[in-house]
């Protein structure tokens, strides 16, 4: 297959789901286009709208933020509850390895006056998932992406809170198969399924994991959901979204602090710190596809007019794809495997489609332009 | 007792393993992890686009059916692309046990018979493609794109006259989804189906093959979920599936 | 040596794979001198009858192998169709001859409840016990895929050793002196396939 990247914002074909028609321009850097074409006083006006509907009278909780204390869901509790009046819950499924960035991120992001239901799941269990996952898919987030999906809706169910804002919806922002015309508005938990998870948590029962040890990842079921009226809905649908923005708009109103220094893999210090595993995946995501983070960090400020292309592909080709050495003691210990086991494992996660071996190293076959 | 089967499908794009959505591949994956001993079969398609047998791009698919076969202790069924007999010949010479067929004998029945004449019945399994339109069952081709005049039940009608050893059933829509596999087409055909079948298409949690196997004459199971064909995948299922009482090979 | 015939037909690689998990070296072949020299031999099988006995006899393969087998003694293993081979007749395609080197004839299978063809892993019944079998898995499940069996034994020289458990019994295992016959496919019957080969070619008959 002939491995093409987008004129536009350096994305190759190889990363999943996106779809290349033709001309080298990506489906993401389409949607952007037509990002310019929506009427967003209108949708900003639809919020307004559900949010008057749904507002608590006697001011109880009335929606629930997804939120890990970035930039992104701290940008839409904040606005939510300063701008549009609400009595947001902030429901935090806990990081694999939390970082002491994202801690106090969170705590100081809290003292503005919000609650918070931060859950916690058997580290033991998680563990076990993790090491599991980063060996069959390469991907140690798996369960966590499980969770962060079923978490807010099983404490919608619980609380009977209507409403839940996710921030972004990843297949449309970012590149992706988007299944109904409506995923960018409301979060359809089949294309979660299918997309971000792949697999039905309730099959991850083993030798070692029982039901007991998944209930934190089971999604609740569709028809109490319906039942209950609950709606997921993306904050990206009703205010156009752009990362940077966020960035600023947080540092403006919060006491938020970037990564001391440069994240690893990347050139940037204030996107997505809230996790030690992230670079983990991130190299994971390079070894697979062929582009890490610097990429995948790149392209989206470059979509959004943040980055020049060519700083953007300088960037690419100074940091991507870069070894997490920082984290990397720490990482083998949480999913506990030893070195040797480790690089055995990402060495079969390399598909000669895109890496040819030569002696001991790898080198990739194709170049990003 | 005969025992229900579990089988994974792989479908193989120039060789690599891709998971596919709705005929559609769109996530590539290392075949490093597929179990070759929890699992009863396995099933390798190639479904490289307009990719025949002669041409020189068709080593990618035999180079991956080499590394695979060369582990496997358990009955390969491959297919994609096969036109004539002498393709059966070279899959059977480089592993595979049983080939799959469906466009050939879309476009001519009678081969079915002609090729189960020379290599038995039971090495012959046909493979149909079905999508709903209008409320009818219909046989598609062409990778799920085009309509063919034939309604599924008659099409398995005449694929099980022609001497097909075993029908291997897809629904389109159901490709990839994970919600279940496609209860309503397998019991639509419940009446005209007298040879062993294989349903795919749909497989997302464990509960779904013990509904499919609620159909006593679906004799197979297959998965087309990259994330069911890991061993811990596998035993997970067969463990669950145990508990139901279903006859099992574990 | 074991020598896997080659006559066309047959999944003859997999047999080949499965011998050298069981710890056994082989060869595929037709030639005359390769099948003399062999300590023992593979009749594979996966195909039409009538197309194996015209491939036999279009190779020259059937004086040969009588020499070997019927003069020589050496043990020969018969797979599925091979195994069929070894009857007096099918009918599978109107009847054809076999070698005759069993007494029995080949019938369409007719099993209650049991769709044709019989394909997919099944249990066999211990007719009689034999060491072929030792540590096979309690209930011998192996992998099967055919139409045709050998359903009646008149052959009083021709022990059965396994019957597939189902009401109208056919044989799944027997043999005869040097011959043995096995109607499922050991190759793709993982552990008791393996165990069943190592039994097999470890140095004993019937």
């Amino acid at each position: 297959m002939e491995i093409i990247n987008c004129k536009i914002c350096l994305t190759p074909n190889t990363r999943p789901r996106v779809i290349f028609e033709g001309d080298k321009i990506c489906n993401a850097c389409k949607y952007k286009d037509k990002k310019n074409d929506v009427d967003w006083p209108k949708r900003k006006n639809e919020l307004k709208a559900i949010c008057n509907k749904y507002r608590s009278k006697t001011n109880e909780y009335d929606c629930i933020v997804p939120w890990s204390g970035g930039k992104d869901s701290s940008s839409v509790a904040y606005k939510l509850k300063f701008d549009y009046g609400m009595n947001p819950l902030l429901v935090t499924f806990s990081p694999l390895i939390p970082s002491i960035v994202g801690v106090k991120n969170r705590k100081n992001f809290l003292d503005m006056g919000f609650d918070n239901v931060y859950f916690h799941p058997n580290e033991k269990v998680s563990r076990i998932l993790s090491k599991r996952f980063f060996r069959e898919r390469g991907n140690p987030k798996v369960h966590w992406d499980a969770g962060i999906n079923s978490l807010p809706i099983q404490i919608a169910c619980e609380k009977n809170i209507k409403l839940v804002f996710y921030a972004e919806h990843g297949e449309s922002e970012y590149g992706g198969r988007v299944l109904n015309k409506d995923s960018d508005k409301i979060r359809n938990f089949e294309e979660v399924i299918e997309n971000q998870i792949g697999d039905d948590p309730q099959n991850w029962v083993s030798d070692e994991i029982n039901m007991y040890n998944l209930q934190p990842y089971i999604y609740p079921k569709l028809e109490v959901i319906k039942q209950k009226q609950i709606t997921p809905y993306y904050f990206s649908y009703f205010e156009k979204w752009d990362i940077h923005e966020n960035y600023k708009f947080i540092k403006s109103k919060t006491k938020f602090s970037e990564n001391e220094t440069r994240i690893s893999g990347t050139f940037q210090n204030y996107d997505s710190l809230d996790d030690y595993i992230d670079p983990l995946y991130y190299y994971m995501q390079f070894i697979k596809f062929g582009f890490g983070r610097a990429l995948r960090d790149a392209s989206r400020l470059i979509r959004n007019n943040h980055l020049e292309r060519d700083k953007g592909l300088e960037y690419v080709k100074a940091y991507d794809g870069e070894f997490p050495d920082t984290e990397f003691q720490t990482i083998l210990k949480f999913l506990n495997l030893t070195t040797e086991e480790f690089h055995k494992i990402v060495d079969q996660h390399r598909n000669n489609e895109i890496w040819e071996k030569s002696g001991n190293t790898y080198k990739l076959k194709f170049e990003i332009i | 007792m005969l025992k229900k089967r579990i089988i994974t499908t792989l479908t193989l794009q120039n060789g690599i393993l891709f998971r596919t959505r709705n005929f559609e591949p769109d996530y590539r994956y290392t075949h490093n992890f597929i179990d070759m001993w929890s699992v009863d079969e396995i099933i390798i398609l190639d479904i490289t686009r307009k990719l025949k047998f002669g041409d020189k791009n068709k080593k990618f698919f035999f180079k991956t059916l080499e590394q695979i076969s060369k582990n496997i202790v358990v009955p390969l069924t491959v297919g994609g692309g096969i036109e004539k007999l002498d393709d059966i010949k070279t899959l059977l010479n480089n592993g595979a046990d049983k080939v799959v067929i469906n466009s050939v004998a879309l476009e001519s029945p009678k081969k079915i018979n002609s090729f189960a004449s020379k290599y038995g019945k039971q090495c012959i399994v046909v493979s149909i493609d079905v999508k709903k339109i209008d409320n009818e069952f219909i046989v598609f081709t062409d990778y799920g794109t085009k309509k063919t005049n034939y309604k599924l039940k008659d099409w398995i009608k005449i694929v099980q006259d022609e001497g097909a050893g075993e029908i291997f059933l897809q629904s389109i829509e159901f490709d990839g989804s994970l919600e279940g596999y496609n209860y309503e087409m397998v019991n639509h055909i419940s009446q005209v189906i007298n040879l062993p079948l294989i349903v795919s298409s749909g497989a997302g949690n464990w509960e779904h093959f013990e509904k499919l196997f609620e159909f006593d004459f679906v004799s197979a199971a297959s998965t087309t979920n990259i994330y069911h064909f890991t061993e811990s995948s596998i035993k997970s299922l067969k463990n669950f599936l145990k508990t139901k009482k279903l006859e099992i090979r574990v | 040596m074991i020598c896997i015939i080659d006559y066309e037909l047959g999944n003859k690689l997999s047999i080949k794979n499965a011998l050298s998990k069981a710890g056994f070296e082989s060869l595929i072949s037709n030639s005359k001198d390769e099948i003399k020299s062999a300590d023992s031999l593979i009749l594979p099988g996966v195909g039409s009858f009538n197309e194996g006995m015209d491939n036999l006899k279009k190779l020259d393969l059937i004086d040969i192998l009588e020499e070997e087998v019927l003069g020589n003694k050496k043990k020969i293993l018969g797979i599925c169709l091979g195994f069929q081979l070894m009857a007096n007749e099918s009918s599978e395609n109107g009847n054809t001859k076999g070698l005759g080197w069993i007494n029995n004839s080949i019938e369409l299978l007719k099993v209650k409840d049991l769709k044709i063809p019989h394909v997919g892993w099944n249990n066999s019944k211990v007719i009689n016990k034999s060491k072929f079998i030792e540590q096979l898995n309690a209930d011998n499940l192996l992998y099967y895929n055919h139409s045709y069996a050998m359903r009646i034994n008149n052959d009083e020289k021709f022990k059965i050793i396994l019957g597939c458990e189902h009401e109208d019994s056919f044989i799944s295992l027997g043999a005869k002196e040097n011959i043995i016959g096995i109607q499922p496919h050991p190759e793709k019957s993982q552990l008791n396939g393996i165990k069943f080969l190592k039994n097999c070619f470890g140095g004993f008959n019937a």
